[in-house]
């Protein structure tokens, strides 16, 4: 073997699995460039990547699991070798629980997202019981403005922000699918985000945008969205729940409907263009949510047809 | 009535090993090496006019005699092959079971035969020689640990304990 030269090793390690490419990085420094260096050209496995305080020491800690395999390796942020980075892609970052460690967690994501490869095909964010200082706030929007681009679901749950995720940053995705702000408050740009989530439904409705929750938007956005979605031929797939908003702002709204031609029976909007679909506009105490709806025939060999609900609310 | 036929004989062309011995092969049987295919467009020897005791042999310095008996062989066995799409080739999952039975006979040779082989495919650019003298090689490797590797062929491990852990290390993020 040792005749050969290196672009025919690399020919040879094309042809064996990832399992024997790693054995092959162990025989000799030869073999293993060569082994490398196809490795390299292979897809590269996919990890959630989760920063989190440790309940129990306090501490912020680094847990990257395998997609689709039980198990994870788990490590202080301190000792955490950032070269792993080199070696998978991050498809799902999870920021849990951190209020002190966030500065560091966020400097740590920046310096891994600046060295390493890692993270251009990041397809899910998800901030849960976060309380993040004012003094992040460079380092959050720098964050989000390379993240939430790429990804297909963003979710921000019970959590303290300086900034919201910048309207500019919602604007631009083309992937955004699941959209969910749920009982979080940002300092800044809160409203300007739920504007530009409520332009992006507008602008992609029922194609990109499938769930949306909101903590505050502007009755006008709502109803001209509302407007267009009846006007709609094909029920879209995708809902909106409006949080903190309260009955006032709720009745206003089915009133605004009302004046604009379309007559509801609790709350249930027919769609002009098929029959069997309906709009549903739930109010709740401080809540306010919009679902498509569809009647669906059930139908039974020899039984009389039956009309099934299906809340297409995903 | 009678009509004379004209009994062409194939088209020849010689080639000559580093170790000076001159093989003569039909040039469909040769066309397969894409490095011979090319000398022969460029030089001209396509020209019917040149008979083949008057024709230039093509030296292959780089390959000798016995290799390359054995890549003629080949070259017979598959001459018949469809061409190859090597765009098509690449996007195609690799694998190794499906080397022809025939090729797997005739490469159950040494490790160096074969060796040379693959540097004589690849020197006169015989994709589909290569291609399955490489998976040949690629299952001996295949469910070896890298000490059964190493014995198998003959090679020296050359990394420090530290060096070594740090590749299990990393080989733990991406086994299957």
């Amino acid at each position: 073997m040792t005749t050969l030269p290196n672009e025919l090793l690399v020919h040879i390690l094309k042809n064996v699995s990832t399992n024997d490419l790693n054995r092959t990085r162990l025989v000799d420094r030869r073999l293993a460039r060569a082994a490398t260096s196809v490795r390299n050209t292979r897809t590269k496995p996919r990890y959630t990547l989760t920063v989190f305080c440790d309940a129990d020491t306090d501490e912020t800690r680094v847990r990257l699991q395998r997609r689709w395999r039980s198990g994870a390796e788990t490590e202080a942020l301190a000792s955490f070798d950032l070269d792993t980075f080199h070696l998978i892609d991050v498809d799902v970052i999870e920021l849990e629980g951190l209020r002190g460690g966030s500065e560091d967690a966020l400097k740590f994501i920046l310096n891994a997202i600046e060295n390493t490869g890692a993270f251009s095909t990041v397809s899910e964010l998800r901030l849960t019981k976060m309380s993040i200082p004012d003094s992040c706030t460079t380092n959050l929007l720098t964050f989000f403005k390379v993240i939430v681009p790429q990804c297909s679901h963003v979710f921000v749950r019970d959590s303290l922000l300086p900034v919201a995720i910048p309207a500019d940053t919602v604007g631009i995705s083309n992937r955004l699918r699941t959209f969910k702000w749920t009982d979080s408050v940002a300092t800044n740009g809160e409203a300007e985000m739920n504007e530009e989530i409520i332009q992006l439904i507008s602008t992609k409705l029922g194609v990109e945008v499938t769930t949306v929750e909101l903590m505050d938007a502007p009755t006008t956005s709502v109803v001209a969205l509302f407007q267009q979605w009846m006007t709609m031929t094909k029920p879209s797939l995708f809902s909106l729940n409006i949080l903190g908003r309260n009955q006032e702002w709720q009745s206003n709204l089915l009133a605004e409907c009302v004046r604009l031609g379309h007559t509801h029976f609790m709350g249930e909007f027919e769609y002009p263009g098929a029959g069997c679909a309906h709009v549903k506009i739930i109010a709740g105490r401080d809540a306010c949510m919009i679902l498509p709806v569809l009647d669906v025939p059930a139908k039974t060999p020899n039984m009389p047809h039956v009309q099934a609900r299906w809340f297409r609310d995903r | 009535f009678l009509f004379p036929i004209k009994m062409t004989s194939p088209r020849m062309i010689k080639l000559t090993s580093n170790d000076d011995k001159t093989f003569e092969v039909e040039r469909d049987v040769i066309k397969q090496s894409v490095t011979v295919n090319t000398l022969i467009t460029d030089l001209n020897m396509d020209d019917e006019d040149v008979s083949v005791e008057n024709q230039m042999a093509i030296p292959l310095p780089n390959v000798d005699a016995a290799t390359l008996e054995m890549v003629i062989t080949w070259c017979k066995q598959h001459r018949e092959d469809p061409p190859r799409n090597e765009e098509e080739e690449e996007k195609k999952e690799k694998r190794t079971d499906d080397i022809p039975e025939w090729d797997k006979t005739f490469l159950d040779v040494e490790q160096s035969v074969l060796f040379a082989l693959i540097l004589a495919a690849n020197y006169m650019d015989i994709k589909g020689l290569l291609d399955n003298c490489c998976k040949t090689v690629a299952n001996m490797i295949k469910g070896k640990t890298p000490d059964e590797i190493r014995k198998h062929f003959n090679i020296k491990n050359d990394f420090t304990p530290e060096e070594e852990e740090q590749i299990r290390k990393e080989n733990a993020w991406c086994e299957d």
